[in-house]
């Protein structure tokens, strides 16, 4: 296997609450290939963002961070020197958040926003202009001319949503990280935005790493996938393959959740209960409490293991 | 046929741009359509889904069903009569279940308070009878008693939607509006308040309007659905016919952009245009791949099929051309 893009090795984090301490992450592991798209899928307290986010030290406080390898080409991220770091952010790997509202500078034009960035990287004023035109255009922006001198308020979602991602591309980076990218957008508009940014992602030879609650957005989207439930990975496999045919009961639960027919064929397979309280986890599987098939062995640790070639699952009843 | 238990005839709702003292008194200021010349009646027992998205007007709509906010023009009628004479009445009979719990529950009062409010503004019972109702409320929604005496910020996100479903139920009311009731939770979570919902609904002969973006849950929950775009109903109609055929472009850009499993291009172009300029003929037509020049002139009127789906859109009226 050539070496990937970006890998994440037993990443723990760790964060104080009024509750107690909880750990968004718990040793999680993943990879990203060149050019690969790679989703992680979980509901609300599953950490997902939370290791996003610290994957490329971007987490507040940092020093939430208190384990684990995170290589970019090698490198490992929580060696570098803040300096470097920086560059390698600004140049190589990008992020698009969830609500482009809020992440644009309010005060500024758009053309300013997308220019200010193509001069940091040392290009002259025209060459900029040039550039930032031309992105708006392929983000399929109409009268680019006339966007450029709005500012964020004046463009509805699915257009401030574009803009960022423009912002975010406009040094091809090698690896885009999307949270939520399409999740504050209405359906027919974020259908366009997943549409759009699969294309760039194939121009531009660009990895991407995915996060999302929306398991159609990343079926739609992803490469593969990793399921994450209260910290962990549960399951990881080729994204057809996984949502085809899951093999963790979570991920089997979640699936089955989604409405498909109509009332009159029975209620919906609901899964019973509350995510766990992070601050006060169970030994071993985190699912157990919720879980059909749970047994004495649950309460061991179940670590991530291959249950098939490219898939993996976080529990002992798991096979191929 | 029986006879609607809820009625909207011709109702709009319009509101100023600008709600200042200035803003009234400048002529021509631009107003904003949020629902234009809506009919339509609901029947008891009925689920009736209401599915647009974000500016189509549902929320507002759902709103004026409920007299929360006085129609512009048109009216409201329910069980025949104008609910506007007895709003105190109507009240006890008509309630809402808002989509954020965390924001629709008063977070310095226990839940034993929050549940005993309603049935005080409605005279009911003395307080041993309240407290009795209250524990009887709680079981209905699937919440242990010991929960009256906690406060929201203690419950999960699922548990205070289900405490305010249960609040929305205290005095036994007859229709309920829910708006958006699940989107704030996670799909685990979701289904079973949906559960809930139909149980309490087949169990109480409750009436529905739900109101959602989500087409899937709606397909589910609902006997019928309506789709709204820009303030207006462009599609209504039975809930499996519309999911299986549906008739208007706008409507099956929505189904397609649910149901899609891959990334095929959108069938409907470009954002939704602003409610404040609604775009003229039929307000869908630039962003409808099968829109012609009769689109940009003349609103559609509403067609009914033999299958009992009621569209607006030329296509079903003497076609584009």
């Amino acid at each position: 296997m050539p070496e990937p893009l970006f890998e994440v090795r037993h990443l723990v984090t760790r964060f104080r609450t009024e509750g107690g301490e909880i750990r968004p992450s718990r040793d999680v592991s993943f990879h990203v290939a060149e050019g690969e798209v790679l989703g992680l899928v979980g509901e609300s307290g599953s950490g997902k963002s939370v290791t996003a986010r610290a994957s490329i030290r971007l987490q507040q406080p940092e020093s939430a961070t208190i384990g684990g390898e995170l290589l970019f080409r090698g490198r490992d991220l929580r060696a570098m020197a803040a300096e470097d770091l920086r560059g390698l952010r600004a140049k190589q790997i990008a992020m698009v958040v969830q609500d482009p509202a809020a992440a644009l500078n309010p005060v500024m034009t758009i053309g300013d926003q997308l220019t200010r960035i193509h001069r940091l990287h040392g290009g002259s004023e025209e060459a900029a202009r040039e550039a930032a035109l031309a992105l708006l255009k392929r983000l399929r922006i109409a009268e680019p001319e006339s966007r450029m001198a709005a500012y964020p308020h004046q463009l509805s979602g699915g257009m401030r949503q574009r803009v960022l991602i423009a912002l975010a591309l406009i040094c091809r980076p090698a690896l885009l990280i999307a949270d939520e990218p399409t999740t504050a957008l209405d359906v027919t508009v974020e259908a366009e935005i997943l549409a759009l940014l699969d294309e760039l992602r194939r121009e531009l030879g660009m990895a991407m790493l995915m996060i999302s609650h929306n398991l159609s957005v990343i079926g739609r989207l992803c490469d593969r996938v990793a399921v994450m439930y209260a910290g962990r990975i549960m399951e990881e496999g080729p994204t057809r393959a996984l949502l085809a045919e899951p093999r963790h009961p979570y991920t089997q639960a979640l699936l089955a959740a989604v409405p498909k027919g109509s009332k009159a064929d029975g209620p919906l397979p609901a899964v019973p209960g509350e995510p766990p309280d992070l601050a006060h986890l169970p030994p071993g599987c985190p699912f157990q409490a919720r879980c059909p098939g749970a047994a004495p062995e649950c309460t061991q640790d179940q670590p991530l293991r291959e249950i098939a070639p490219g898939r993996r699952a976080a529990c002992w009843r798991a096979s191929a | 046929m029986t006879a609607p238990l809820l009625r909207l005839d011709g109702v709009s709702k319009h509101y100023a741009t600008r709600p200042s003292l200035l803003g009234r008194v400048l002529p021509n200021q631009p107003m904003v359509r949020a629902v234009q010349d809506v009919s339509l009646s609901i029947a008891p027992g009925e689920i009736l889904g209401l599915v647009g998205e974000s500016g189509s007007g549902k929320s507002t709509l759902g709103r004026v069903a409920l007299l929360l906010e006085p129609p512009t023009s048109g009216t409201v009628a329910f069980d025949g009569a104008n609910p506007a004479s007895d709003l105190h009445a109507f009240r006890r009979r008509a309630q809402m279940v808002f989509q954020d719990p965390a924001s629709s529950l008063n977070r310095s009062l226990t839940i034993e308070r929050i549940l005993d409010s309603p049935l005080s503004v409605h005279r009911f019972g003395n307080r041993a009878e309240r407290r009795v109702r209250i524990a009887e409320l709680l079981e209905l929604v699937g919440l242990r008693p010991e929960m009256a005496r906690r406060y929201p910020h203690e419950l999960s996100g699922g548990q205070r939607q289900r405490v305010g479903i249960a609040r929305a139920l205290a005095i036994e009311p007859a229709f309920i509006v829910l708006d958006e009731p699940t989107s704030a939770l996670d799909v685990s979570i979701q289904a079973q308040v949906a559960n809930l919902l139909v149980e309490l609904q087949q169990r109480l002969s409750l009436t529905y309007l739900f109101i959602s973006h989500d087409l899937r849950l709606v397909r589910w929950l609902c006997d019928r659905i309506a789709v709204m775009y820009l303030g207006r109903i462009v599609e209504i109609g039975p809930a499996e016919t519309l999911w299986n055929a549906p008739l208007h472009p706008y409507t099956r850009a929505l189904l397609n952009a649910v149901t899609a499993e891959d990334l095929r291009p959108p069938e409907a172009a470009g954002d939704v245009p602003s409610p404040i300029r609604p775009p003229p003929g039929c307000a869908f037509h630039p962003r409808c791949p099968m829109a012609g020049p009769r689109c940009a002139q003349h609103a559609p009127r509403a067609t009914t099929t033999t299958d009992g789906v009621t569209t607006a859109c030329h296509l079903h009226d003497g076609g584009v051309a």
